[in-house]
């Protein structure tokens, strides 16, 4: 598990640390707060060995690369959006003596440096865009791996080659955006049917729908679907299922194949209706310790928050809630421990910020 | 229910104990020209959890923006708060009610990682400012209700109150009547007679600018009103 993160100069976050981090953690913070950065940074960090992560982390904000220069996308990574300064992100997991840090920089380029082919113009442009992103991770072990994405303007594409690392951790990252594929379900599912823990899913989905009483995976159409039973005289396609019951499903294949890793969900909450949330939290508890996995997820629901106090009452110490508060000194974050959390519940104290 | 917060723009803070206090206090400030957009009187519970309250306080957002903050609290008898060891009863004994009151809320802003004056009604250097109150005058034992009583001590009711007490007490010796029995047997007498003490301040029922309430007003307007007239007591020396 990470026990802390710090994060300089990624996005709107020009420097803020959050420490204390314990294995269920809740961001909250008002819009813009700087909350879905957080959780990129997590996702930078656990895949900083793979130079396709920030176009990665882009494409979830709904950013695409085509066939033109990245440096719009790219940009937008950088603090002020100003490539000359460059990212930082550290974590320390676990006991590890020293923290993992990835340092992202920007190789900027002119844009116009040639001719544009059969056009009997040419322009002298100051402006420069970003070449190429250059990742360097040191391990807690001070290993140095180097990586590169770089833009081939010839062919318009990216070069990008993962490298190996030695400490690796799976790493999800659930999007508030949009969902995951049928693929993507269907793969995943798959994978548990393999190791004998679909049973676990679907017991778990009856708390959102009691009905349930089997998940199958069918191939259709050259490719795969999952398909839900509700004891009905057909199956029913999981995209057919209502928004929550979709969330849920994710959320919780996820973490049952996210053993030894961390889950990041934004918006935990969404399509959830609240008399699910403290069986959710009961669930997700239980199912983090035995599969020793890590959630980071952020909402702005105040029943979430407060039924997840309820459900950690009896293991306080495996869950902790987080504000990301923007001031106008910068951003800060703030800690809610165990005997805040209590105090809240019997005060309804504001936490959200 | 809504939930507590700090207001936009708010810049002082003076915590009570229940909402009838907050109306209390509220009415207070505007029957004496204190009453601004800047000052919020917030009811954060009772003593057991002023500690606890205090923490999630200072971590609200807008808490940066606080200039001063003034904690009142009765001087009768005190529970120890979640932080405070527990005294023993000779200890309780050797000290006054008010005396306890005092350090008891002396602990809980030190918890909480807030500056602590000394003494009842002095405020501290650092920003924020604090400063506590213990009612009816940070050393007799007491409580809001023995500053309304004595603000109607010349009320034409109050010698018919006076003499019920009196009556009742003739006939039951073993009952000691509180100042706040006596505030609301005053209030039941008046035209709306089934109203709190916070509301009935808002009806017009309390003298609120009374001289007896002129230590607690002038406690207000060393923060309140801002200038070189008030230099701050640092009680941290």
């Amino acid at each position: 598990m990470f026990s802390s993160i710090k994060i300089q100069r990624f996005r709107g976050l020009e420097n803020l640390e959050i420490s204390g981090l314990s294995r269920v953690n809740l961001l909250l913070g008002k819009n813009n707060a700087g909350k879905t950065s957080v959780l990129e940074a997590f996702f930078l960090l656990c895949g900083a060995t793979n130079p396709s992560m920030p176009n990665t982390v882009s494409f979830l904000r709904g950013q695409r690369i085509a066939n033109v220069l990245p440096d719009n996308v790219w940009r937008c990574l950088f603090y002020g959006m100003n490539p000359n300064s460059s990212i930082h992100i550290e974590g320390r997991w676990q006991n590890e003596g020293r923290c993992r840090m990835l340092d992202i920089k920007a190789r900027m380029a002119a844009t116009n440096d040639a001719l544009e082919s059969g056009v009997g113009t040419a322009s002298c442009d100051e402006e420069l865009t970003i070449d190429s992103l250059r990742l360097s991770y040191t391990d807690a072990k001070d290993r140095e791996v180097v990586t590169q994405a770089k833009f081939d303007r010839e062919h318009g594409q990216l070069e990008m080659v993962p490298m190996e690392r030695d400490d690796f951790v799976r790493c999800t990252f659930l999007s508030a955006r949009s969902y995951s594929t049928m693929e993507r379900d269907a793969r995943q599912f798959s994978h548990l049917v393999r190791i004998k823990q679909d049973r676990e899913v679907v017991e778990s989905l009856k708390i959102i729908e009691p009905r349930v009483c089997g998940i199958e995976v069918l191939s259709e159409y050259g490719g795969s679907s999952v398909y839900v039973d509700l004891g009905l005289p057909s199956l029913i396609p999981l995209a057919a299922c209502g928004e929550g019951f979709v969330r849920f499903f994710s959320i919780i294949v996820e973490v049952t194949n996210s053993r030894q890793g961390l889950l990041l969900i934004d918006e935990i909450d969404n399509g959830l209706h609240y008399s699910v949330m403290q069986n959710l939290w009961t669930l997700l508890g239980q199912m983090c310790i035995d599969h020793n996995v890590q959630i980071v997820a952020t909402t702005h629901n105040d029943e979430l928050v407060m039924s997840a106090v309820d459900s950690f009452a009896s293991h306080p110490d495996d869950f902790r809630v987080f504000r990301v508060d923007r001031t106008t000194q910068g951003h800060r974050s703030v800690r809610y421990d165990e005997e805040d959390l209590s105090a809240v519940r019997e005060t309804q104290f504001e936490i959200r910020g | 229910m809504a939930k507590t917060r700090i207001e936009a723009n708010v810049q002082h803070i003076i915590i009570v104990e229940g909402t009838h206090d907050q109306d209390f206090l509220e009415q207070l400030l505007r029957d004496n020209g204190l009453s601004s957009a800047s000052i919020q009187v917030l009811p954060l519970g009772g003593k057991t959890v002023l500690g606890s309250n205090l923490k999630l306080l200072v971590k609200d957002p807008a808490f940066p923006n606080i200039q001063s903050l003034m904690i009142l609290r009765d001087a009768d008898s005190i529970v120890p708060d979640r932080h405070e060891e527990t005294e023993s009863p000779n200890q309780q004994v050797a000290r006054s009610a008010a005396l306890r009151s005092m350090d008891s809320v002396r602990s809980s802003l030190s918890n909480a990682g807030l500056s602590v004056p000394i003494r009842h009604a002095e405020f501290t250097a650092a920003t924020p400012r604090v400063g506590v109150f213990i009612f009816p005058d940070g050393q007799a034992d007491g409580m809001l209700e023995s500053l309304c009583r004595e603000a109607l001590g010349d009320h034409e009711d109050a010698t018919c109150i006076d003499a019920f007490f009196l009556c009742v007490s003739e006939k039951r010796s073993d009952v000691q009547f509180s100042p706040k029995a006596w505030t609301h047997a005053y209030i039941s007498v008046q035209e709306d007679p089934d109203l709190h003490l916070g509301k009935a301040a808002k009806k017009g029922y309390l003298p609120l600018q009374s001289d007896t309430f002129g230590n607690l007003v002038q406690f207000f307007r060393t923060v309140l009103s801002v200038g070189a007239q008030n230099p701050p007591l640092d009680a941290k020396t």
